[in-house]
């Protein structure tokens, strides 16, 4: 089994040099932590460029939770790069900046090694480094100290990457300056049968309050590898809401340590796999210093031949006493070929913390369906209303009235066409 | 009739455990069902309501209308409703978006018009007062988090609201408190009227104490064996089963 380095929480890795990144190889089925989700013909594939800026026509789907420009900043990022025509883009101003990231090389706004990948070095995966090798391109959001956004900022990032086995790596890297505060949502469409690859780094300066949506709309053949990398310092407060409702094979992972005392940290994330389409959420909560605390809620409504994977590991170093952490996942089935491989994991090396986590995976109960007909609604209605009554709570706390209403209803279609698959497979529950 | 059920046989993996039933009940009329455990009054009340899982032979028919084949929700839009003996809970699903969508397709179902958000808030009202069900409860998602009491107020608040024309109260009393069982019964009574008939299942005589019926009948291993009116429930209070046993031994 290869180890990668965030099996080894309390041993502080330094910053490698890049060509010692060469010798690593992809991870497949042998370590733990891909043993449901491999990419094994990755080095195969071909790299898609970046987009030109300002070649791009315009946004292909028009029915997104796109809000107007009296409501948010909306920058629009087709493969890779922003398109300063279709963007309205935050102005000097509001102390909030938003530019492409040409690669690793930055002008003079980034301090020190951050973004350098210097994170990514230190705790990103087999993809993520080879991500940074390719000097991958991608967004520079920087919010100065003190400010607190006027506006909320989303991303809507397309990828139209149509052939299979062609890879388009993004770096995305977000800095908030001590005491920011910023609302910051992507809504990502995926198009053909390519993959998105990206990598985020975020830094959260003392005191700062990032809240993150994003929702993944990937295609059904479309191939997704994500990692996002947090580094919280003192009294930091991270909150990332996922709602990934397809993809043909995506992996995300969320890597979040807590530098500083005080930091909260919520991660939630709702899961919607159909027929043929496989998604894989991890999480990996580093408690480092004392008095923080984190809760993670994840939910996986599991169409016909659809799977999901949720692995959530949360360490707690020896010096994290006080520590409030909180794990939950629970996976619905809504057919006997829909599969769940959970694996919630706590290791804890302090004494004085409360720790809880827990698991669940199963179908609808048919007492409660049965109790429901006997009132007048009909097997499907009750199935529906229990399946909405699973994802809706979830979903009351994504923070932006506007994707949450259309998350909503695009999740209600959702259950519908999950529903109506089901129904036509053999051995269908209804 | 109402209500007319003839040799009603059931059975779970070739175990028997309703044994001929014949059993009518005109409208407006309360009949009480008493029993030992194990007797078959729950599983009688079920397969009324719908419930599958039983081989079954025999026939119930509802307004004169066979209703053998249809599904729960069938019967309960035509007006047959169950209060469960153990109400269930629904995580998540509120109160009263569930009953709106049940009163709503029992509406649908005669034929009249969906009702708009504020007949349906204040026929709620009207209806939970009847059983002094708070409206914090109405909130709160279907039974859960509620109390033993406050489940079987719920089911008796669903009764009132989806007003059916037979409602089956599978022991409602068990499990209530002095002061519960009085609500729940004062609740029941005041929904009796001329087109509605009750089955009421239960252990005690208590309950009939509040709940006056027409006729009891006392069912024992999968048969009724004794029909009377609401004195015969007084007398099994006082000799207990074994005395119709007896009879039965004899007379066999």
């Amino acid at each position: 089994m290869t180890t990668s380095p965030e099996l080894m929480p309390n041993r502080p890795h330094a910053v490698q040099p890049v060509d010692k990144l060469r010798k690593l190889v992809p991870p497949n089925f042998r370590d733990e932590d891909w043993k449901y989700t491999q990419f094994p013909h990755f080095q195969q594939y071909k790299i898609q460029p970046p987009s030109v800026p300002g070649l791009s026509k315009g946004i292909p789907s028009s029915n997104l939770p796109i809000p107007s420009i009296n409501e948010a900043w909306v920058v629009v990022v087709k493969n890779g790069m922003i398109q300063p025509h279709l963007s309205h883009l935050p102005e000097p101003s509001s102390g909030i900046s938003v530019c492409s990231l040409p690669g690793t090389h930055f002008g003079p706004s980034v301090e020190s090694e951050f973004g350098r990948g210097a994170i990514a070095l230190k705790h990103g995966h087999y993809f993520s480094q080879w991500a940074l090798e390719q000097n991958a391109v991608g967004v520079l959001i920087e919010v100065k100290k003190n400010v607190v956004a006027q506006k909320h900022l989303m991303i809507h990032t397309i990828n139209d990457i149509p052939e299979s086995k062609s890879v388009l790596p993004c770096h995305h890297v977000i800095k908030l300056g001590p005491n920011a505060s910023l609302t910051f949502s992507e809504v990502m469409e995926g198009i053909g049968a390519g993959m998105s690859l990206s990598l985020h780094e975020i830094h959260l300066g003392v005191g700062s309050s990032l809240k993150h949506n994003q929702l993944q709309l990937w295609g059904n053949t479309h191939e997704c590898i994500q990692q996002v990398l947090v580094n919280q310092e003192k009294e930091s407060q991270y909150a990332h809401f996922a709602y990934c409702a397809g993809g043909g094979k995506v992996r995300n992972q969320l890597t979040v340590s807590q530098e500083g005392p005080l930091a909260h940290t919520e991660l939630t994330g709702l899961v919607l796999p159909g027929a043929g389409e496989h998604i894989d959420n991890q999480t990996l909560m580093r408690h480092c210093t004392p008095n923080c605390s984190s809760r993670q809620r994840y939910r996986a409504l599991v169409g016909h031949n659809g799977t999901s994977v949720f692995n959530g590991k949360v360490f707690v170093d020896p010096e994290a006493q006080k520590t409030d952490a909180y794990q939950h996942h629970a996976s619905l089935l809504m057919h006997e070929s829909a599969v769940s491989n959970a694996k919630p994991e706590l290791e804890i090396y302090a004494d004085d913390v409360k720790c809880s986590h827990g698991a669940t995976t199963g179908m609808l109960d048919a007492g409660e369906i049965h109790y429901m007909r006997t009132r007048g609604l009909s097997e499907i209605q009750a199935r529906m209303m229990l399946q909405d009554a699973f994802v809706r709570d979830l979903l009351d706390s994504l923070p932006v009235e506007i994707l949450r209403s259309w998350c909503l209803n695009h999740c209600v279609d959702r259950l519908h066409a999950l529903n109506q698959s089901t129904v036509n497979q053999p051995n269908n529950p209804l | 009739m109402l209500l007319e059920i003839e040799n009603l046989k059931a059975s779970v993996e070739g175990k028997e455990i309703l044994k001929g039933i014949n059993l009518s009940i005109p409208a407006g009329e309360v009949h009480a069902i008493m029993g030992p455990n194990g007797s078959g009054k729950s599983t009688l009340s079920s397969i009324i309501a719908g419930k599958d899982g039983y081989e079954i032979s025999g026939s119930i028919r509802f307004d004169g209308v066979e209703i053998m084949d249809w599904e729960p929700e069938i019967r309960s839009r035509a007006g047959i409703f169950l209060a469960f003996q153990y109400p269930v809970e629904l995580p998540g699903v509120g109160l009263s978006s569930f009953l709106r969508a049940c009163v709503n397709e029992s509406r649908k179902h005669r034929g009249e018009p969906e009702l708009d958000a504020s007949a349906f808030l204040a026929l709620m009202r009207e209806k939970a007062a009847l059983v002094e069900l708070s409206q914090e409860l109405i909130r709160r998602p279907v039974n859960q988090g509620f109390s033993g009491g406050e489940k079987k107020r719920n089911e008796i608040f669903q009764m009132a609201m989806l007003d059916p024309k037979m409602a089956i109260l599978d022991e409602t009393d068990s499990g209530l408190d002095i002061d519960a069982l009085r609500i729940v019964a004062e609740g029941v009574n005041k929904l009796r009227h001329a087109q509605r008939s009750m089955l009421v299942i239960t252990h005690y005589q208590r309950l009939l104490e509040y709940i006056i019926p027409d006729r009891v009948h006392v069912l024992i291993d999968g048969a009724i064996v004794m029909s009377g009116d609401r004195n015969l429930a007084l007398t099994l209070e006082e000799k207990g089963y074994d005395w119709i046993r007896a009879g039965q031994e004899v007379s066999s």
